[in-house]
């Protein structure tokens, strides 16, 4: 499993960051609930200064105003009691910062007298005499006989935005003064504290008198049917914020009974209200200074962590390049302290382990230095031992082919003799001891040869059919012996095949031949199955059942191993090497198959071994394999021709001339290699035959001396030898001999060997003179 | 404000309606402005008639100076129509109503020329001014104004008798009876706590021609494409109809004042 990635960060940054965001979650907690309790109850207040400075206004103007009009109230009692009114009107306006005019109306309406602020006198006199009979405020005084502060209106006489103030006088006559708004707008800013506040004063119709924060809103603001007015008017409580003009302001109001206005000041709401504004800056100050101490305390604390731990980085990187390192840093941190002491004594320890771990690397190269040689002096032990096993397996091969030769060669020439019947039936029993002894030895230079890998199977065309046709001929005369009937079934095989006949006979005839040792009566049955075919290949099961003594299961298994039996006993009853039933499994498994058995002790048993072998092609003719009356035919073809026999041993010499007399072959002998070159430089001939190991000059020097003479270079030289291994039938072939075959001779094979050499056209039999090649 | 205003909104291509523009300036030119209100060549012709129809021949003009686009194109297409009907505009004076200027004085200018008639070109308290001025020193004299003084009620406050035989155009039927007329009035009277103005009728429609408009204008269709789709529009007391440059025209009676009260003459 593959480790997740993980990004990597420095210490200082990593505590920086942490520290810098636990102040900031820390202090974001904390104002957040400052700031949610702080901020209602901060626009509380706001909204109760507010309301206070609203009626603080209230009665200011109040006052002021009831002042004013207790002046007027004067004015006119004076002018009842006959002064004269100009005079007295004009010393009121005066410079018109109180009253901008003040007129003396006549019950009908007309002004009688009139007097204007410096700005407005030029009027004084053309306003005399105008009709105000209409006014509003005329005829609100005239009904109520009472002082009447009117709402904002444009005077007639003035042309002026203006607040009048009428008070009845005797006679139905009347007192007009006119305010100017900016007489409200100063009471209103006296003594004015708060720059952020600001007061409309409304009067009854919801129309603007004066607003305190700008003296140019005049007419733009009618709040009659604002629900913040109506609030005022009822006493209720005013809506938390109110906005205008696209501005939020926080609202408090009072409203005048005496003058009928109302008073709502204000001040912005939200941030625009500098002490909201104020206690937020504050608050995140403290969220960025907190930010900014935490970052840099944990920058401080990273770097002073950071000190020892670079100390301790810095010798591990020496440790690394393996130097050491005596000091280690020790700092004001118990833990580190702990770490760096750790690390020294880990770092000393691996050290220590490294020096260990490079004495023992040198004793280790040394041993395998030492091993290697052992192995070494092992192996060519062990190859000198095979070699050794290969010369005696040669040597004793040799050994006992050659009296074999001797042995089988005499039977054979004694019976040719002619013999009386009980002597013929002795050399019977001669020929069979000296064909098992042949057999033994065969069978253990085939397993020797098996076992080394070497053996190499041939790919010739053949009858299937005749495997079984050949073994049943082999064995017949045994079985008869026994008065065993022999059945042969191979109808569903194939005509042809190609493949190794000779190993396949042979593995037939090893299990053929031990049904019939081991059965007393009954029969032997030899079956040939096709059990698979493909396009180019089939698979053949070979079956040999017989009624014999049967194998015990649990010897079953150990049939097919190398000199195995069923028991001991079997051995000493029945005879035999143990090496026949290995063979054939080893044969089996070389053409990709197995054996088996299936047994019942005392009912019988079934031998089977399944091969696999190539279809054959078209051009190949099995039929070439026939074997002709070589006899016959070497007499009545080749009489009177020349042969040379190279041979040492006296009697393999003398039978091998008999033999050739017999086919009236003329031979010259020669007993050893050097003879053998004199004669053939000498004499022509037609044929050597030529044995491997003689005195003073083998064969193969022979040979190669022989090739080497004028017109022998093609003239047939047949080896013919008691070394039957592969080796030996390479080594004539590379000294130039042309054929091979091996000790005991079989005459058979013999006269065919001759034939094929003397027609000039090869061997006409098979290389060896029994019937395997080992 | 209307000659600064109309040529930036026509470069900005962006439309614009005014309820009390009356300029001839602006009259019968594919823009983006639109007129709910007559012109002033318009009014003036039409004052003109009416006053010959009454009998004035001879015509003393005050005008405010301060509005000249508006004072100097009606007293102009007064003066021509006047004329052509056989009077004759004796004298004019003008006066800034922005400084506080002497009215005495300006009538004193139009006296010496012995005009049988007054007429004001200015607002309701400049007319109430002059009327004052007027009646002071000719009582006799026939008086009369134009709509931009038609704001009711607060010409008698504050003219009183001296307003008594005024003649004045009115943008609006004052005796209208029928329903659409008394609900604005009583409304403007509910929500302002007085009697609406001369433009008040105007400004009402202008609104109302304007939501009409968005409410019918189709996906992708510009307001000025919507505003002469969709004409006419139901005025509080007549049809609005646009011409194809955005212009209409509208109906003007004529009252006169009979102690305090304003009688409709025409």
């Amino acid at each position: 499993m593959s480790e997740k990635h993980r990004r990597e960060w420095r210490l200082h940054r990593y505590l920086g960051i942490l520290l810098a965001l636990t102040s900031v979650l820390t202090f974001a907690i904390v104002g957040s609930v400052f700031l949610l309790n702080r901020i209602p109850q901060l626009e509380q207040e706001i909204r109760s200064t507010a309301e206070g400075d609203a009626r603080e206004l209230a009665l200011r103007i109040e006052l002021q105003l009831g002042a004013l009009q207790d002046q007027l109230t004067l004015l006119g009692e004076a002018v009842d009691s006959g002064a004269s009114p100009q005079r007295l009107i004009e010393r009121a306006v005066g410079n018109g910062r109180t009253f901008r005019a003040l007129y003396v109306l006549s019950p009908q309406g007309r002004v009688k007298a009139a007097a204007l602020s410096p700005e407005y006198r030029h009027l004084q006199a053309e306003v005399l005499d105008s009709d105000l009979s209409s006014a509003p405020l005329f005829l609100d005084v005239q009904q109520k006989q009472a002082p009447v502060w009117s709402d904002k209106y444009l005077s007639s006489l003035t042309g002026i935005v203006t607040v009048g103030l009428g008070v009845p006088l005797g006679d139905k006559k009347m007192l007009l003064a006119e305010l100017p708004l900016s007489f409200l707008l100063d009471i209103g800013q006296h003594n004015r504290s708060d720059h952020q506040r600001a007061v409309w004063i409304i009067d009854q119709r919801g129309e603007l008198l004066a607003d305190t924060e700008s003296d140019t809103r005049m007419g733009g603001l009618n709040l009659y049917s604002s629900p913040l007015l109506a609030a005022v008017l009822a006493g209720q409580a005013l809506p938390k914020q109110f906005a205008v003009d696209g501005r939020s302001y926080y609202v408090g109001g009072a409203r005048s009974e005496q003058l009928g206005w109302s008073f709502i000041a204000r001040l912005p709401a939200g941030l625009d209200h500098p002490e909201i504004r104020m206690t937020v800056f504050i608050v995140c100050g403290g969220f960025l200074a907190s930010l900014l101490i935490g970052s840099l305390l944990a920058m401080y604390g990273a770097s002073r962590l950071l000190r020892p731990l670079q100390g301790i980085i810095g010798r591990a990187d020496l440790i690394a390049q393996g130097k050491t390192v005596a000091d280690w840093p020790t700092g004001r941190i118990a833990e580190f302290n702990r770490l760096s002491g750790n690390i020294g004594r880990m770092a000393n320890a691996i050290l220590e382990r490294e020096h260990t771990l490079r004495e023992l690397n040198a004793s280790l190269e040394e041993r395998v230095a030492e091993r290697t040689t052992a192995l070494s002096q092992a192996k060519e032990a062990a190859e000198a031992a095979s070699r050794a096993k290969s010369t005696f397996l040669a040597n004793m091969s040799h050994e006992i082919r050659t009296p074999l030769n001797a042995i089988s060669g005499m039977a054979h020439l004694i019976r040719r003799g002619g013999l009386p019947p009980e002597q013929g039936v002795r050399l019977d029993k001669l020929e069979a001891a000296g064909a098992h002894l042949l057999e033994v030895i065969n069978m253990v230079l085939d397993l020797s040869k098996i076992e080394a890998d070497k053996l190499v199977l041939e790919e010739v065309p053949f009858r299937p059919g005749s495997l079984f046709e050949n073994v049943c001929s082999m064995v017949q005369e045994k079985a008869r012996a026994k008065q065993l009937v022999l059945h042969a079934d191979f109808s569903t095989l194939p005509d042809e095949l190609v493949g190794d006949q000779t190993r396949l006979q042979q593995a037939l005839l090893n299990y053929t031949s031990n049904a019939i040792k081991f059965t007393e009566q009954g029969e032997i049955r030899l079956r040939g199955s096709l059990i698979e075919e493909t396009a180019s290949s089939v698979r053949l099961r070979l079956e040999v059942i017989d009624t014999g003594i049967g194998i015990e299961p649990e010897a079953q298994s150990r049939l097919f191993k190398a000199f195995e039996q069923a028991d001991t006993s079997t051995t000493r009853k029945y005879g035999g090497t143990g090496l026949g039933l290995a063979i054939t499994a080893k044969i089996a498994e070389a053409m990709d198959g197995e054996v088996g058995v299936i047994s019942t002790p005392g009912q019988g048993s079934t031998f089977w071994l399944t091969v696999c072998l190539q279809k054959k092609q078209p051009g190949i003719d099995p039929q070439a394999l026939e074997t002709p009356d070589n006899e016959a035919m070497l007499r009545q073809r080749y009489a009177g021709r020349r042969v040379l026999l190279v041979e040492d041993e006296p009697i393999n010499r003398e039978i091998a001339l008999m033999l050739l007399a017999d086919v009236e072959l003329h031979a010259d002998s020669a007993e050893d290699g050097v003879q053998a070159v004199e004669l053939a430089s000498t004499h022509r001939y037609d044929l050597i035959l030529m044995d491997m190991q003689m005195p003073r000059m083998d064969g193969l020097e022979a040979t190669r001396r022989i090739r080497s003479l004028p017109d022998c270079g093609e003239l047939p030289i047949a080896a013919m030898t008691a070394n039957a291994f592969a080796e030996d039938r390479l080594r004539c072939f590379e000294a130039g001999m042309n054929e091979f075959i091996t000790k005991p001779i079989n005459p058979e094979i013999f006269y065919a060997l001759l034939l094929g050499c003397l027609s000039g056209q090869g061997t006409a039999a098979p290389a060896f003179s029994d019937s395997r090649n080992p | 404000m209307a000659s600064v205003v109309i040529p930036l909104m026509n470069r900005a291509n962006q439309t614009i309606i005014s309820p009390t523009v009356a300029s001839t300036d602006f009259h019968g030119k594919d823009d983006n402005f639109f007129r709910v209100n007559r012109t002033t060549r318009e009014a003036a012709l039409h004052h003109a008639g009416v006053l010959y129809e009454r009998g004035a021949r001879r015509v003393g003009v005050a005008f405010d100076a301060s509005n000249l686009p508006y004072s100097d194109t009606w007293v102009q297409a007064f003066r021509a129509e006047f004329e052509h009907l056989g009077g004759t505009l004796t004298q004019t004076a003008s006066f800034e109503s922005s400084a506080t200027p002497s009215f005495a004085r300006v009538i004193e200018q139009l006296l010496p020329s012995q005009p049988d008639t007054l007429l004001f070109v200015a607002s309701s308290l400049d007319t109430a001014r002059l009327s004052q001025q007027a009646r002071r020193m000719a009582p006799s004299l026939l008086l009369t104004s134009t709509e931009w003084a038609a704001s009711g009620e607060l010409l008698t406050e504050m003219g009183g008798e001296a307003v008594d035989g005024l003649l004045i155009a009115h943008g609006y039927n004052r005796d209208d009876t029928r329903p659409a007329y008394r609900a604005f009035r009583d409304g403007y009277r509910e929500r302002f706590q007085r009697e609406f103005g001369s433009f008040s009728p105007l400004a009402f429609d202008t609104a109302n021609i304007v939501i009409a408009a968005m409410q019918k204008r189709q996906a992708g269709e510009d307001m000025k494409t919507a505003l002469l789709k969709y004409s006419p529009y139901q005025g509080v007391q007549q049809e609005i109809a646009f011409d194809a440059n955005g212009d209409t025209t509208r109906q003007v009676f004529f009252t006169e004042i009979r102690g305090g009260k304003f009688v409709q003459v025409r």
